[in-house]
């Protein structure tokens, strides 16, 4: 019998895609009864019903929510940026944000999802989610502030962050060739990386000017990830996870302290001529401007991880129900 | 220790409409007709029994033409021992003692 136009269908066709995969065949299952039933009342009654026990389901209901968090963001944004006098520049902020939610969406329930079974995807997930979102919302408010007109600074971010976000997911999702192995001891030297150069920043102050340290110390983070890892053959993308997540530390440290740090860890970097409360607002503004190259740096190796990420995909595992024969 | 948990009325009238024929492979709709539950019920016990390991599940071989497969159920050797244990207890109270079977 042709379903053709048929809403009952239609809804529970539709709701049966939020199940995960491995409960997919049960709503195939009640796909699949409902095209046996006749009867317009019947038909609604069961489609209706099997929608709630689907949409009920707590599997169903974390994906909702995940789903749902990235537009409630982007709702958020929309609203908070109509206090933007500028109108280019308020659409900047709401583009800039939009296309972080797109790939957050992708990484949910797109090719750079869902996220790998195990503590060590999840763990990563969260590590690289916190990253490029402190660096967004730092960004969303950097671009929102700007009093001049040029809105260069939104493409690139965008570019920038998404690019970061999509190696993120990709490394972490289900499909990815990267062992939990791999994501720890990457993950882990990243953090050690980009730790022990905020450690020596603060330790001797001020902030180094230059950025040829934080470099050095995401590099020995890759050397060392690679090293740990070499014998399971992760060697090159255990490096790769420590440099993104090393690059994505430094600027994060770089950005929060050159905002709320202490006078002592401001290097100067502009003319003695100023006053010393301007001299030290302008060092605030001109100490992130070369680690930009870091930022820079890392992420090409974030592109290399996203590319990695995908390179040995493997079919998801064909769906099966819970005591088939 | 797993504890084992009464099951619901709706649960027990699942496993019995499944026992009164061990080895038949059911639909999940005419199985709900001869439990007396509507979908939303059905289908979450027919989930539970068979993440325990008391329901089999399969495809239908042979569906109608222009139909997709329909899921068919049978109880496991687990199944039956367990709907035996529940046709056997004495009918339990209604709604305080037993849970629902959500």
């Amino acid at each position: 019998m042709s379903r053709r136009g048929d809403a009952a269908a239609w809804l529970l066709g539709s709701v049966v895609r939020l199940l995960p995969g491995e409960q997919r065949d049960w709503g195939a299952a009640m796909v699949a009864e409902l095209a046996s039933l006749d009867g317009g009342r019947e038909r609604w009654r069961f489609a209706v019903e099997c929608a709630g026990v689907i949409v009920r389901r707590p599997a169903v209901l974390r994906r909702a929510v995940g789903v749902l968090a990235p537009v409630a963001v982007l709702g958020y944004v929309w609203w908070w940026s109509a206090g933007i006098g500028w109108a280019p520049r308020r659409w900047g902020v709401v583009a800039f944000v939009a296309v972080l939610a797109v790939v957050a969406e992708l990484g949910l329930v797109g090719p750079l999802g869902p996220v790998g079974r195990g503590v060590s995807a999840r763990v990563a997930r969260a590590v690289g989610y916190l990253l490029v979102g402190a660096l967004a919302v730092e960004s969303a408010w950097s671009l929102a502030h700007k009093e001049n007109s040029d809105l260069t600074g939104v493409p690139v971010l965008a570019v920038m962050l998404a690019g970061y976000l999509v190696a993120v997911l990709a490394v972490t999702s289900r499909r990815s060739p990267a062992t939990a192995r791999t994501l720890a001891i990457g993950l882990t030297g990243g953090l050690v990386a980009g730790g022990g150069w905020t450690a020596l920043a603060v330790l001797d102050p001020p902030i180094p000017p230059s950025p040829v340290l934080a470099i050095a110390f995401v590099a020995m983070g890759m050397a060392g990830a690679a090293l740990l890892d070499r014998r399971d053959g992760g060697a090159a993308r255990a490096a790769l996870i420590a440099g993104t997540t090393g690059a994505l530390l430094v600027i994060n440290v770089v950005t929060v302290l050159s905002t709320f740090g202490s006078a002592w860890l401001i290097p100067e970097l502009v003319p003695a001529a100023l006053t010393p409360a301007d001299r030290l607002a302008n060092s605030r503004i001109e100490l992130v401007d070369p680690y930009m190259w870091v930022l820079l740096i890392g992420w090409f190796v974030a592109l290399t991880q996203g590319i990695s990420g995908r390179g040995g995909r493997q079919p998801l595992p064909a769906t099966t129900t819970a005591g088939s024969p | 220790m797993t504890r084992t948990r009464r099951p619901s009325p709706q649960t027990v009238a699942v496993l019995h409409a499944l026992a009164g024929e061990p080895t038949a492979w059911r639909y999940g709709y005419e199985l709900g007709r001869q439990a007396g539950l509507r979908a939303g019920s059905l289908y979450p016990i027919l989930i539970r029994l068979c993440d325990r390991g008391l329901l089999e599940a399969s495809w239908e071989s042979d569906p109608g033409a222009g139909r997709p497969p329909r899921h068919l159920y049978r109880l496991t050797g687990e199944g039956q021992r367990v709907a035996a244990e529940a046709a056997a207890r004495p009918a339990a109270r209604p709604a305080t003692v037993l849970r629902g079977a959500w």
